[in-house]
Protein backbone atom coordinates (compact mmCIF):
# COMPACT_ATOMS: atom_id res chain seq x y z
CA UNK A 1 0.00 0.00 0.00
CA UNK A 2 1.37 3.46 -0.30
CA UNK A 3 0.97 5.82 2.59
CA UNK A 4 0.83 8.99 0.87
CA UNK A 5 -2.74 7.53 -0.58
CA UNK A 6 -3.35 6.73 2.56
CA UNK A 7 -2.92 9.77 4.08
CA UNK A 8 -4.78 11.53 0.89
CA UNK A 9 -7.86 9.42 1.75
CA UNK A 10 -7.54 9.79 5.44
CA UNK A 11 -7.26 5.83 5.86
CA UNK A 12 -5.29 3.32 7.11
CA UNK A 13 -5.19 -0.72 7.71
CA UNK A 14 -6.26 0.23 11.92
CA UNK A 15 -8.82 2.92 10.62
CA UNK A 16 -11.08 2.90 7.41
CA UNK A 17 -14.80 3.24 5.70
CA UNK A 18 -16.43 0.12 5.41
CA UNK A 19 -19.34 -0.49 2.89
CA UNK A 20 -17.43 1.41 0.26
CA UNK A 21 -18.00 0.50 -3.37
CA UNK A 22 -14.44 1.82 -4.78
CA UNK A 23 -14.21 2.75 -8.95
CA UNK A 24 -11.26 3.15 -10.10
CA UNK A 25 -10.49 4.16 -14.12
CA UNK A 26 -7.87 5.50 -15.86
CA UNK A 27 -7.38 6.72 -20.06
CA UNK A 28 -4.31 6.97 -21.64
CA UNK A 29 -2.93 5.85 -18.36
CA UNK A 30 -2.50 2.92 -16.37
CA UNK A 31 -4.38 2.69 -12.70
CA UNK A 32 -3.30 -0.88 -12.38
CA UNK A 33 -0.71 0.19 -9.82
CA UNK A 34 -3.85 1.27 -7.25
CA UNK A 35 -5.24 -2.09 -7.91
CA UNK A 36 -2.06 -3.51 -5.82
CA UNK A 37 -2.21 -0.59 -3.34
CA UNK A 38 -5.55 -1.83 -2.24
CA UNK A 39 -4.81 -5.36 -2.39
CA UNK A 40 -1.85 -5.11 -0.40
CA UNK A 41 -4.00 -2.64 1.92
CA UNK A 42 -7.30 -5.25 2.86
CA UNK A 43 -4.67 -7.68 3.36
CA UNK A 44 -2.85 -6.05 5.93
CA UNK A 45 -6.18 -4.57 7.25
CA UNK A 46 -7.05 -8.33 8.20
CA UNK A 47 -9.91 -8.41 6.15
CA UNK A 48 -10.96 -11.18 4.34
CA UNK A 49 -10.22 -10.77 0.07
CA UNK A 50 -11.39 -12.17 -3.02
CA UNK A 51 -9.42 -10.72 -6.10
CA UNK A 52 -10.72 -12.02 -9.71
CA UNK A 53 -7.63 -11.84 -11.98
CA UNK A 54 -8.86 -11.77 -14.71
CA UNK A 55 -6.10 -9.88 -17.13
CA UNK A 56 -2.85 -10.92 -14.81
CA UNK A 57 -1.47 -14.19 -13.58
CA UNK A 58 -1.05 -14.97 -9.47
CA UNK A 59 2.40 -14.39 -9.85
CA UNK A 60 2.13 -11.13 -11.09
CA UNK A 61 0.41 -9.90 -7.89
CA UNK A 62 2.74 -12.44 -5.70
CA UNK A 63 5.93 -10.86 -7.10
CA UNK A 64 4.36 -6.88 -6.59
CA UNK A 65 3.04 -7.19 -3.19
CA UNK A 66 6.23 -9.23 -2.22
CA UNK A 67 7.60 -5.54 -2.85
CA UNK A 68 5.10 -4.18 -1.03
CA UNK A 69 5.75 -6.26 2.13
CA UNK A 70 2.70 -8.56 1.98
CA UNK A 71 2.97 -12.47 1.18
CA UNK A 72 0.05 -13.91 -0.71
CA UNK A 73 0.97 -17.52 -0.96
CA UNK A 74 0.79 -17.23 2.93
CA UNK A 75 -2.43 -15.19 2.90
CA UNK A 76 -4.19 -18.16 0.10
CA UNK A 77 -2.95 -20.28 2.76
CA UNK A 78 -4.16 -19.21 5.50
CA UNK A 79 -7.46 -19.01 3.81
CA UNK A 80 -7.63 -14.84 4.16
CA UNK A 81 -7.03 -14.62 -0.28
CA UNK A 82 -9.15 -16.33 -2.61
CA UNK A 83 -7.75 -15.64 -6.16
CA UNK A 84 -9.63 -16.58 -8.93
CA UNK A 85 -7.11 -17.37 -11.82
CA UNK A 86 -9.15 -16.81 -14.34
CA UNK A 87 -6.91 -15.29 -17.40
CA UNK A 88 -5.16 -18.88 -16.72
CA UNK A 89 -7.85 -20.80 -17.52
CA UNK A 90 -9.49 -19.24 -19.81
CA UNK A 91 -7.81 -21.00 -23.05
CA UNK A 92 -8.73 -24.16 -21.62
CA UNK A 93 -12.37 -23.44 -21.93
CA UNK A 94 -12.36 -21.77 -24.73
CA UNK A 95 -11.39 -24.79 -26.37
CA UNK A 96 -13.21 -26.80 -24.46
CA UNK A 97 -10.85 -28.72 -23.62
CA UNK A 98 -11.61 -32.21 -21.70
CA UNK A 99 -9.01 -30.85 -18.70
CA UNK A 100 -10.31 -27.65 -18.41
CA UNK A 101 -11.82 -25.62 -15.58
CA UNK A 102 -15.38 -26.35 -15.15
CA UNK A 103 -16.71 -24.61 -12.72
CA UNK A 104 -19.64 -22.05 -13.56
CA UNK A 105 -17.25 -18.63 -12.54
CA UNK A 106 -15.94 -18.91 -16.11
CA UNK A 107 -19.01 -19.17 -17.73
CA UNK A 108 -18.72 -15.85 -19.72
CA UNK A 109 -16.31 -18.13 -21.73
CA UNK A 110 -18.22 -20.53 -22.13
CA UNK A 111 -22.26 -20.33 -23.20
CA UNK A 112 -24.13 -18.02 -26.74
CA UNK A 113 -24.52 -15.54 -24.22
CA UNK A 114 -22.31 -14.61 -22.08
CA UNK A 115 -23.03 -13.81 -18.43
CA UNK A 116 -21.54 -13.69 -15.21
CA UNK A 117 -24.21 -15.49 -13.26
CA UNK A 118 -22.02 -18.13 -12.06
CA UNK A 119 -18.95 -15.17 -11.63
CA UNK A 120 -21.32 -13.76 -8.94
CA UNK A 121 -22.07 -17.01 -7.15
CA UNK A 122 -18.33 -17.50 -6.52
CA UNK A 123 -17.88 -14.19 -5.07
CA UNK A 124 -20.82 -15.00 -2.87
CA UNK A 125 -19.53 -18.26 -2.25
CA UNK A 126 -15.85 -17.03 -1.58
CA UNK A 127 -16.94 -14.01 1.14
CA UNK A 128 -20.44 -14.55 2.75
CA UNK A 129 -18.73 -17.35 4.95
CA UNK A 130 -17.10 -15.04 7.80
CA UNK A 131 -14.19 -16.20 9.80
CA UNK A 132 -13.95 -19.33 7.49
CA UNK A 133 -13.94 -22.87 8.34
CA UNK A 134 -11.86 -22.29 11.40
CA UNK A 135 -12.69 -20.03 14.27
CA UNK A 136 -9.12 -19.46 14.93
CA UNK A 137 -8.86 -17.24 12.19
CA UNK A 138 -11.30 -14.51 12.32
CA UNK A 139 -11.43 -12.33 9.91
CA UNK A 140 -12.47 -8.46 9.18
CA UNK A 141 -15.07 -7.20 6.57
CA UNK A 142 -15.25 -9.11 3.60
CA UNK A 143 -13.35 -7.29 0.51
CA UNK A 144 -14.02 -8.19 -3.41
CA UNK A 145 -11.06 -6.79 -6.11
CA UNK A 146 -11.90 -7.04 -9.62
CA UNK A 147 -9.10 -6.35 -11.98
CA UNK A 148 -10.80 -5.74 -14.22
CA UNK A 149 -13.96 -5.35 -15.74
CA UNK A 150 -13.49 -4.17 -19.15
CA UNK A 151 -11.97 -6.87 -19.84
CA UNK A 152 -14.84 -8.41 -19.80
CA UNK A 153 -16.69 -6.57 -22.83
CA UNK A 154 -13.65 -7.78 -24.66
CA UNK A 155 -14.47 -11.16 -24.05
CA UNK A 156 -18.39 -10.92 -25.44
CA UNK A 157 -19.87 -9.76 -22.57
CA UNK A 158 -22.60 -7.08 -22.65
CA UNK A 159 -22.34 -3.86 -20.77
CA UNK A 160 -25.47 -4.86 -19.59
CA UNK A 161 -24.79 -7.97 -17.94
CA UNK A 162 -21.44 -6.27 -16.29
CA UNK A 163 -23.77 -3.13 -14.50
CA UNK A 164 -26.22 -6.12 -13.37
CA UNK A 165 -22.87 -7.98 -11.59
CA UNK A 166 -21.47 -5.07 -10.10
CA UNK A 167 -24.76 -3.86 -8.48
CA UNK A 168 -25.42 -7.72 -7.04
CA UNK A 169 -21.92 -7.53 -5.91
CA UNK A 170 -22.50 -4.58 -4.00
CA UNK A 171 -26.11 -4.97 -2.82
CA UNK A 172 -24.35 -8.06 -1.17
CA UNK A 173 -21.30 -7.00 0.15
CA UNK A 174 -21.21 -3.73 0.73
CA UNK A 175 -24.86 -3.18 1.81
CA UNK A 176 -25.48 -6.76 3.52
CA UNK A 177 -21.92 -7.64 4.75
CA UNK A 178 -20.59 -4.68 4.77
CA UNK A 179 -17.77 -4.84 2.99
CA UNK A 180 -16.29 -3.30 0.62
CA UNK A 181 -15.71 -3.15 -3.18
CA UNK A 182 -12.70 -2.18 -5.44
CA UNK A 183 -13.30 -2.06 -9.66
CA UNK A 184 -11.17 -0.78 -12.36
CA UNK A 185 -12.35 0.12 -15.49
CA UNK A 186 -10.38 1.15 -18.48
CA UNK A 187 -10.71 3.34 -21.16
CA UNK A 188 -10.19 5.06 -24.31
CA UNK A 189 -10.57 8.40 -25.89
CA UNK A 190 -11.71 6.54 -29.07
CA UNK A 191 -14.84 4.70 -27.87
CA UNK A 192 -18.16 7.09 -28.01
CA UNK A 193 -20.15 7.28 -25.79
CA UNK A 194 -23.12 6.86 -27.49
CA UNK A 195 -21.74 3.34 -27.72
CA UNK A 196 -23.62 1.47 -24.82
CA UNK A 197 -21.11 -1.46 -25.20
CA UNK A 198 -18.23 1.10 -24.40
CA UNK A 199 -16.16 1.44 -21.66
CA UNK A 200 -16.91 5.06 -21.17
CA UNK A 201 -20.74 3.87 -20.68
CA UNK A 202 -19.83 0.96 -18.04
CA UNK A 203 -17.37 4.14 -16.42
CA UNK A 204 -20.49 6.62 -16.74
CA UNK A 205 -22.81 4.18 -15.19
CA UNK A 206 -20.49 2.77 -12.50
CA UNK A 207 -19.66 6.14 -11.30
CA UNK A 208 -23.08 7.03 -10.22
CA UNK A 209 -22.80 3.34 -8.10
CA UNK A 210 -19.80 4.23 -6.42
CA UNK A 211 -18.83 5.98 -3.26
CA UNK A 212 -15.30 7.01 -4.21
CA UNK A 213 -14.01 7.18 -6.97
CA UNK A 214 -10.23 7.55 -8.32
CA UNK A 215 -9.05 8.66 -12.20
CA UNK A 216 -5.91 7.99 -13.31
CA UNK A 217 -5.18 10.25 -16.45
CA UNK A 218 -2.01 11.06 -18.51
CA UNK A 219 -1.09 14.38 -18.39
CA UNK A 220 -2.73 16.86 -21.01
CA UNK A 221 0.74 17.91 -22.13
CA UNK A 222 1.94 15.05 -23.26
CA UNK A 223 3.74 12.12 -22.29
CA UNK A 224 6.53 12.86 -19.24
CA UNK A 225 8.92 10.38 -17.70
CA UNK A 226 8.64 12.30 -14.20
CA UNK A 227 5.21 13.03 -13.89
CA UNK A 228 2.79 9.82 -14.69
CA UNK A 229 -0.35 11.38 -14.80
CA UNK A 230 -2.93 12.23 -12.18
CA UNK A 231 -5.63 10.92 -10.31
CA UNK A 232 -8.55 12.59 -9.54
CA UNK A 233 -10.21 11.47 -6.31
CA UNK A 234 -13.83 11.90 -6.04
CA UNK A 235 -15.44 11.52 -2.46
CA UNK A 236 -18.52 11.06 -3.41
CA UNK A 237 -20.87 11.70 -0.45
CA UNK A 238 -23.66 14.27 -0.10
CA UNK A 239 -23.97 17.72 0.83
CA UNK A 240 -20.04 18.74 2.59
CA UNK A 241 -18.89 15.56 1.89
CA UNK A 242 -18.74 15.72 -2.08
CA UNK A 243 -15.35 16.57 -2.93
CA UNK A 244 -12.87 16.08 -5.85
CA UNK A 245 -9.45 16.96 -5.79
CA UNK A 246 -6.90 16.18 -8.42
CA UNK A 247 -3.13 14.97 -7.34
CA UNK A 248 -0.37 14.30 -9.76
CA UNK A 249 1.91 10.79 -9.40
CA UNK A 250 4.41 9.06 -10.11
CA UNK A 251 5.09 5.55 -9.38
CA UNK A 252 8.20 4.11 -8.20
CA UNK A 253 9.31 0.49 -7.76
CA UNK A 254 8.12 -0.09 -4.50
CA UNK A 255 5.17 2.76 -4.61
CA UNK A 256 4.07 5.59 -5.83
CA UNK A 257 3.99 9.52 -4.17
CA UNK A 258 1.56 11.46 -4.78
CA UNK A 259 2.03 15.54 -4.92
CA UNK A 260 -0.02 18.52 -5.58
CA UNK A 261 -0.50 19.50 -9.42
CA UNK A 262 3.31 21.23 -10.13
CA UNK A 263 5.07 20.47 -7.04
CA UNK A 264 6.79 17.42 -8.71
CA UNK A 265 10.46 17.27 -7.79
CA UNK A 266 11.29 17.36 -11.19
CA UNK A 267 10.18 20.75 -11.92
CA UNK A 268 11.35 22.39 -8.67
CA UNK B 1 19.07 -6.26 -33.55
CA UNK B 2 20.86 -2.92 -34.29
CA UNK B 3 17.35 -0.72 -34.54
CA UNK B 4 16.43 1.27 -31.50
CA UNK B 5 13.07 -0.24 -31.72
CA UNK B 6 14.25 -3.54 -31.25
CA UNK B 7 16.78 -2.67 -28.71
CA UNK B 8 14.06 -0.57 -26.92
CA UNK B 9 11.73 -3.27 -26.78
CA UNK B 10 14.30 -5.52 -26.51
CA UNK B 11 15.55 -4.00 -23.23
CA UNK B 12 11.36 -3.26 -22.31
CA UNK B 13 10.02 -6.11 -23.14
CA UNK B 14 12.58 -8.84 -23.01
CA UNK B 15 14.29 -7.69 -20.21
CA UNK B 16 14.30 -10.77 -17.77
CA UNK B 17 16.02 -12.48 -21.12
CA UNK B 18 19.85 -12.47 -21.12
CA UNK B 19 20.58 -12.91 -24.57
CA UNK B 20 23.37 -10.20 -24.98
CA UNK B 21 26.09 -11.37 -27.05
CA UNK B 22 25.51 -14.80 -25.97
CA UNK B 23 23.46 -16.86 -27.83
CA UNK B 24 22.77 -19.38 -25.22
CA UNK B 25 22.33 -17.52 -21.92
CA UNK B 26 18.52 -17.20 -21.56
CA UNK B 27 18.05 -16.16 -17.84
CA UNK B 28 15.84 -18.25 -16.06
CA UNK B 29 13.00 -15.78 -15.40
CA UNK B 30 12.50 -16.02 -19.20
CA UNK B 31 9.02 -17.75 -18.05
CA UNK B 32 8.12 -14.61 -17.53
CA UNK B 33 6.43 -13.93 -20.82
CA UNK B 34 5.22 -11.36 -23.16
CA UNK B 35 2.91 -10.61 -26.36
CA UNK B 36 4.03 -7.73 -28.18
CA UNK B 37 1.91 -6.13 -30.34
CA UNK B 38 2.79 -4.01 -33.58
CA UNK B 39 -0.52 -1.96 -34.78
CA UNK B 40 0.29 -0.24 -38.27
CA UNK B 41 -1.88 2.45 -39.12
CA UNK B 42 -1.05 4.47 -42.47
CA UNK B 43 -1.88 6.61 -44.37
CA UNK B 44 -4.19 4.77 -47.81
CA UNK B 45 -1.81 5.37 -50.39
CA UNK B 46 0.50 3.47 -48.45
CA UNK B 47 -1.23 0.38 -48.02
CA UNK B 48 1.29 -2.25 -49.13
CA UNK B 49 4.48 -0.45 -48.23
CA UNK B 50 3.36 -0.59 -44.71
CA UNK B 51 2.30 -3.99 -44.30
CA UNK B 52 6.07 -4.11 -45.38
CA UNK B 53 7.36 -2.03 -42.65
CA UNK B 54 5.10 -4.72 -39.75
CA UNK B 55 6.62 -7.78 -41.94
CA UNK B 56 9.84 -6.24 -41.57
CA UNK B 57 9.75 -6.12 -37.46
CA UNK B 58 8.20 -9.38 -37.48
CA UNK B 59 10.92 -10.26 -39.22
CA UNK B 60 13.95 -9.00 -37.28
CA UNK B 61 11.84 -10.26 -34.48
CA UNK B 62 12.46 -13.77 -36.00
CA UNK B 63 15.61 -13.53 -37.16
CA UNK B 64 16.93 -12.70 -33.69
CA UNK B 65 15.42 -15.87 -33.07
CA UNK B 66 17.19 -17.77 -35.09
CA UNK B 67 20.93 -16.56 -34.25
CA UNK B 68 19.41 -17.34 -30.39
CA UNK B 69 18.96 -20.99 -31.28
CA UNK B 70 15.12 -20.37 -30.34
CA UNK B 71 12.65 -22.19 -31.98
CA UNK B 72 9.58 -20.50 -34.32
CA UNK B 73 6.18 -20.29 -34.38
CA UNK B 74 4.67 -18.37 -37.60
CA UNK B 75 2.11 -17.99 -38.52
CA UNK B 76 0.21 -16.01 -42.00
CA UNK B 77 -3.01 -16.11 -43.98
CA UNK B 78 -1.31 -13.85 -46.97
CA UNK B 79 1.82 -15.28 -47.11
CA UNK B 80 3.31 -18.78 -47.02
CA UNK B 81 5.02 -18.90 -43.65
CA UNK B 82 8.12 -21.19 -44.86
CA UNK B 83 8.45 -18.67 -47.72
CA UNK B 84 8.58 -15.65 -45.20
CA UNK B 85 11.38 -18.10 -43.40
CA UNK B 86 13.26 -18.41 -46.22
CA UNK B 87 13.54 -14.85 -47.00
CA UNK B 88 14.80 -14.21 -43.27
CA UNK B 89 17.17 -11.57 -42.82
CA UNK B 90 21.01 -11.98 -42.59
CA UNK B 91 23.33 -11.02 -39.42
CA UNK B 92 25.62 -8.01 -40.39
CA UNK B 93 28.15 -8.66 -38.06
CA UNK B 94 29.71 -11.92 -36.56
CA UNK B 95 28.21 -11.79 -33.32
CA UNK B 96 25.07 -11.79 -34.80
CA UNK B 97 22.06 -9.43 -33.59
CA UNK B 98 23.04 -6.84 -36.33
CA UNK B 99 21.06 -7.76 -39.39
CA UNK B 100 21.57 -6.32 -43.23
CA UNK B 101 18.39 -5.75 -45.11
CA UNK B 102 19.86 -6.32 -48.13
CA UNK B 103 21.23 -10.14 -47.57
CA UNK B 104 19.53 -13.58 -46.68
CA UNK B 105 19.88 -15.73 -43.81
CA UNK B 106 22.61 -18.69 -44.91
CA UNK B 107 20.21 -21.66 -45.08
CA UNK B 108 22.10 -23.62 -43.82
CA UNK B 109 21.70 -21.78 -40.61
CA UNK B 110 17.55 -21.15 -41.28
CA UNK B 111 18.00 -25.30 -42.02
CA UNK B 112 19.15 -25.81 -38.09
CA UNK B 113 15.95 -24.17 -37.00
CA UNK B 114 13.06 -25.88 -35.56
CA UNK B 115 9.98 -24.21 -36.82
CA UNK B 116 6.57 -24.83 -36.57
CA UNK B 117 4.16 -22.89 -39.19
CA UNK B 118 0.55 -22.29 -39.30
CA UNK B 119 -1.12 -20.99 -42.85
CA UNK B 120 -5.35 -21.49 -43.15
CA UNK B 121 -5.37 -22.29 -46.40
CA UNK B 122 -3.60 -25.49 -45.50
CA UNK B 123 -5.20 -26.01 -41.91
CA UNK B 124 -8.86 -27.87 -41.77
CA UNK B 125 -11.57 -25.68 -40.70
CA UNK B 126 -13.02 -26.72 -37.78
CA UNK B 127 -16.92 -25.38 -36.98
CA UNK B 128 -16.65 -21.99 -35.03
CA UNK B 129 -18.64 -22.63 -31.91
CA UNK B 130 -17.06 -20.57 -29.41
CA UNK B 131 -16.36 -17.10 -29.48
CA UNK B 132 -12.49 -17.41 -31.22
CA UNK B 133 -14.45 -17.01 -34.16
CA UNK B 134 -11.70 -17.79 -37.21
CA UNK B 135 -8.89 -17.74 -34.59
CA UNK B 136 -9.54 -20.97 -33.03
CA UNK B 137 -7.81 -23.33 -35.20
CA UNK B 138 -4.45 -21.00 -34.12
CA UNK B 139 -4.89 -21.24 -30.93
CA UNK B 140 -5.37 -24.92 -30.87
CA UNK B 141 -2.46 -25.45 -33.04
CA UNK B 142 -0.19 -23.01 -30.54
CA UNK B 143 -1.67 -24.81 -27.65
CA UNK B 144 -0.78 -27.52 -29.20
CA UNK B 145 2.92 -26.81 -30.15
CA UNK B 146 3.49 -25.15 -26.67
CA UNK B 147 2.70 -28.89 -25.19
CA UNK B 148 3.92 -31.10 -27.50
CA UNK B 149 7.41 -29.20 -27.29
CA UNK B 150 7.70 -28.91 -23.80
CA UNK B 151 7.75 -25.18 -23.17
CA UNK B 152 5.05 -25.16 -20.41
CA UNK B 153 7.37 -27.62 -18.74
CA UNK B 154 10.59 -29.38 -19.10
CA UNK B 155 12.38 -27.34 -21.95
CA UNK B 156 14.29 -24.56 -21.24
CA UNK B 157 14.57 -22.56 -24.27
CA UNK B 158 12.17 -19.97 -25.77
CA UNK B 159 9.41 -20.58 -28.03
CA UNK B 160 8.97 -17.23 -30.97
CA UNK B 161 5.43 -16.64 -32.28
CA UNK B 162 5.20 -14.14 -35.17
CA UNK B 163 1.43 -13.63 -36.29
CA UNK B 164 1.26 -12.09 -39.26
CA UNK B 165 -1.67 -9.79 -39.50
CA UNK B 166 -4.76 -10.76 -36.94
CA UNK B 167 -7.69 -8.85 -38.35
CA UNK B 168 -7.39 -8.80 -41.62
CA UNK B 169 -9.88 -10.17 -43.74
CA UNK B 170 -8.00 -13.17 -45.01
CA UNK B 171 -7.80 -15.04 -41.64
CA UNK B 172 -11.84 -14.89 -42.33
CA UNK B 173 -12.20 -11.91 -39.26
CA UNK B 174 -14.90 -9.07 -40.70
CA UNK B 175 -13.38 -6.63 -37.82
CA UNK B 176 -11.98 -4.88 -40.65
CA UNK B 177 -14.15 -4.31 -43.02
CA UNK B 178 -17.49 -4.62 -41.04
CA UNK B 179 -18.60 -1.88 -38.69
CA UNK B 180 -21.09 -4.30 -36.63
CA UNK B 181 -18.79 -7.33 -37.12
CA UNK B 182 -20.25 -11.18 -37.15
CA UNK B 183 -17.43 -12.16 -34.68
CA UNK B 184 -16.91 -8.75 -33.16
CA UNK B 185 -14.60 -9.85 -30.03
CA UNK B 186 -12.82 -12.98 -32.03
CA UNK B 187 -9.58 -11.18 -32.30
CA UNK B 188 -10.13 -9.34 -28.64
CA UNK B 189 -10.80 -12.75 -27.09
CA UNK B 190 -8.11 -14.81 -29.28
CA UNK B 191 -5.45 -12.40 -27.85
CA UNK B 192 -6.74 -12.83 -24.22
CA UNK B 193 -6.19 -16.52 -24.78
CA UNK B 194 -2.36 -15.92 -26.20
CA UNK B 195 -1.46 -13.74 -23.19
CA UNK B 196 -2.82 -16.53 -20.85
CA UNK B 197 -0.49 -19.31 -23.24
CA UNK B 198 2.34 -16.99 -23.16
CA UNK B 199 2.12 -16.36 -19.33
CA UNK B 200 1.99 -20.31 -18.78
CA UNK B 201 5.16 -20.99 -20.97
CA UNK B 202 8.50 -19.91 -22.07
CA UNK B 203 7.31 -17.94 -25.32
CA UNK B 204 6.94 -14.92 -26.48
CA UNK B 205 4.75 -13.50 -29.44
CA UNK B 206 5.14 -10.84 -31.69
CA UNK B 207 1.40 -9.89 -33.45
CA UNK B 208 0.81 -7.52 -36.38
CA UNK B 209 -2.41 -5.83 -36.97
CA UNK B 210 -3.56 -3.69 -40.24
CA UNK B 211 -4.79 -1.22 -37.84
CA UNK B 212 -6.23 1.37 -40.75
CA UNK B 213 -8.21 -1.13 -41.52
CA UNK B 214 -10.04 -2.09 -38.72
CA UNK B 215 -13.87 -0.05 -38.89
CA UNK B 216 -14.90 -0.27 -35.19
CA UNK B 217 -12.87 2.32 -33.27
CA UNK B 218 -13.12 0.41 -30.11
CA UNK B 219 -11.14 -2.30 -31.14
CA UNK B 220 -7.82 -1.06 -31.30
CA UNK B 221 -7.84 0.36 -28.17
CA UNK B 222 -8.41 -2.92 -26.63
CA UNK B 223 -5.64 -4.81 -28.55
CA UNK B 224 -3.28 -2.57 -26.97
CA UNK B 225 -4.54 -3.33 -23.63
CA UNK B 226 -4.23 -6.82 -24.44
CA UNK B 227 -0.97 -6.07 -24.98
CA UNK B 228 1.72 -6.63 -22.69
CA UNK B 229 3.47 -3.96 -25.05
CA UNK B 230 2.07 -2.12 -28.20
CA UNK B 231 3.92 -0.11 -31.25
CA UNK B 232 2.48 1.69 -33.99
CA UNK B 233 3.97 2.71 -36.99
CA UNK B 234 2.04 5.51 -38.71
CA UNK B 235 3.69 6.25 -41.85
CA UNK B 236 3.93 9.87 -43.93
CA UNK B 237 2.19 10.33 -47.38
CA UNK B 238 4.01 11.65 -49.55
CA UNK B 239 2.52 15.60 -49.08
CA UNK B 240 3.25 15.14 -45.23
CA UNK B 241 6.63 14.84 -46.24
CA UNK B 242 6.81 17.58 -48.37
CA UNK B 243 5.07 20.30 -46.21
CA UNK B 244 6.61 19.26 -42.89
CA UNK B 245 10.36 20.02 -42.98
CA UNK B 246 10.46 17.97 -39.86
CA UNK B 247 9.39 14.90 -41.40
CA UNK B 248 11.76 15.13 -44.70
CA UNK B 249 14.42 12.60 -43.67
CA UNK B 250 11.95 9.89 -42.06
CA UNK B 251 8.83 7.33 -43.34
CA UNK B 252 6.81 7.26 -40.71
CA UNK B 253 6.66 8.18 -36.68
CA UNK B 254 6.69 5.15 -34.33
CA UNK B 255 4.44 5.75 -31.33
CA UNK B 256 4.58 3.67 -28.11
CA UNK B 257 1.32 2.69 -27.10
CA UNK B 258 2.28 0.69 -23.96
CA UNK B 259 5.26 -0.44 -22.17
CA UNK B 260 5.06 -3.65 -20.21
CA UNK B 261 5.48 -3.81 -16.23
CA UNK B 262 4.79 -7.36 -15.91
CA UNK B 263 5.82 -8.55 -12.59
CA UNK B 264 6.77 -5.21 -11.40
CA UNK B 265 4.75 -2.03 -10.45
CA UNK B 266 6.32 0.12 -12.80
CA UNK B 267 9.36 -0.70 -15.32
CA UNK B 268 11.65 1.77 -16.44
CA UNK B 269 10.04 4.68 -18.46
CA UNK B 270 11.60 5.54 -21.41
CA UNK B 271 12.08 9.14 -21.58
CA UNK B 272 11.10 10.35 -25.02
CA UNK B 273 8.13 8.27 -26.87
CA UNK B 274 8.04 10.89 -30.07
CA UNK B 275 10.24 8.45 -32.79
CA UNK B 276 10.57 8.34 -36.09
CA UNK B 277 11.70 5.84 -38.51
CA UNK B 278 13.74 5.45 -41.70
CA UNK B 279 13.60 2.19 -44.23
CA UNK B 280 17.43 2.62 -45.24
CA UNK B 281 18.50 0.26 -47.81
CA UNK B 282 20.58 -2.14 -45.31
CA UNK B 283 18.21 -1.06 -41.95
CA UNK B 284 15.22 -0.45 -40.59
CA UNK B 285 16.12 2.57 -38.44
CA UNK B 286 14.48 4.39 -35.09
CA UNK B 287 15.71 7.88 -34.27
CA UNK B 288 14.41 10.21 -31.54
CA UNK B 289 12.11 12.89 -33.11
CA UNK B 290 12.88 15.57 -30.53
CA UNK B 291 14.76 16.04 -27.19
CA UNK B 292 12.44 14.88 -24.35
CA UNK B 293 11.11 17.65 -21.54
CA UNK B 294 14.17 18.89 -19.47
CA UNK B 295 12.39 17.64 -16.23
CA UNK B 296 14.37 14.74 -15.64
CA UNK B 297 15.71 14.88 -12.03
CA UNK B 298 19.15 14.08 -12.63
CA UNK B 299 19.76 17.35 -15.17
CA UNK B 300 22.48 19.27 -13.58
CA UNK B 301 21.33 22.92 -12.69
CA UNK B 302 24.59 24.02 -12.63
CA UNK B 303 25.64 23.66 -16.54
CA UNK B 304 23.39 26.46 -17.00
CA UNK B 305 26.01 28.96 -15.72
CA UNK B 306 28.63 27.67 -17.56
CA UNK B 307 29.41 29.11 -21.11
CA UNK B 308 27.77 27.19 -23.96
CA UNK B 309 29.26 27.40 -27.62
CA UNK B 310 26.62 30.21 -29.78
CA UNK B 311 23.37 28.50 -30.49
CA UNK B 312 23.43 28.27 -34.01
CA UNK B 313 25.45 27.35 -36.95
CA UNK B 314 28.01 25.95 -35.36
CA UNK B 315 28.70 21.77 -34.71
CA UNK B 316 27.62 21.24 -31.08
CA UNK B 317 31.13 20.90 -28.83
CA UNK B 318 30.76 20.52 -25.31
CA UNK B 319 28.57 17.65 -23.56
CA UNK B 320 26.19 19.06 -21.15
CA UNK B 321 22.85 18.21 -22.11
CA UNK B 322 21.47 22.18 -22.45
CA UNK B 323 23.74 22.27 -25.34
CA UNK B 324 22.37 23.04 -29.00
Amino acid sequence: MFPELNSILSSSPENFTEGEFILLSDRQADASFLIHHYLTFYLRARCRVCFLGLVQSFSHYSVVSQRLGVNLTQAKEKGQLVFLEALKASPGVLLGDESSDKTAALDYLRSPCPELRGLYEFVWNSLSRAGGEDAAESWGPPVLIIDDLSVLLSLGVSAGAILDFTHYCQATICSQLQGSMIALVRCDDEEYDEDEESSNYLLKALSHQCSLSLRVEGLSTGYCRDIHGQVEIWWRGRGMKNQRKIFQYKVHDKGASFFAPGTSRAVL
Amino acid sequence: INTKLTRHVRDKVVEKFKAGTTHNCVCVRVCVCVCVCVCVCVSPAEEDQNDSYSRLLLQYFLAEGVVSGHQLYLASARDDPDDMIQTELASSSRFGHCYDLSKRMDTQMLQAVQRHTFYPPQEKTDEQTSSLGPYAGLLKSIQTVIHREGFDGSVRNVLRLGLHSLGSALWGDDVCFSESPASGHALTTFLYALRALLRSSLSVAMVTVPAHLIQVSAVLGRVVKLSDAAVALESFSSSERQTNPLYSDYHGLLHIRQVPHLNCLMCEAPDNKDLAFKLRRKQFSIEKLHLPPDLSETVSRVSKAKGESPACGSAPTGHTPLDF
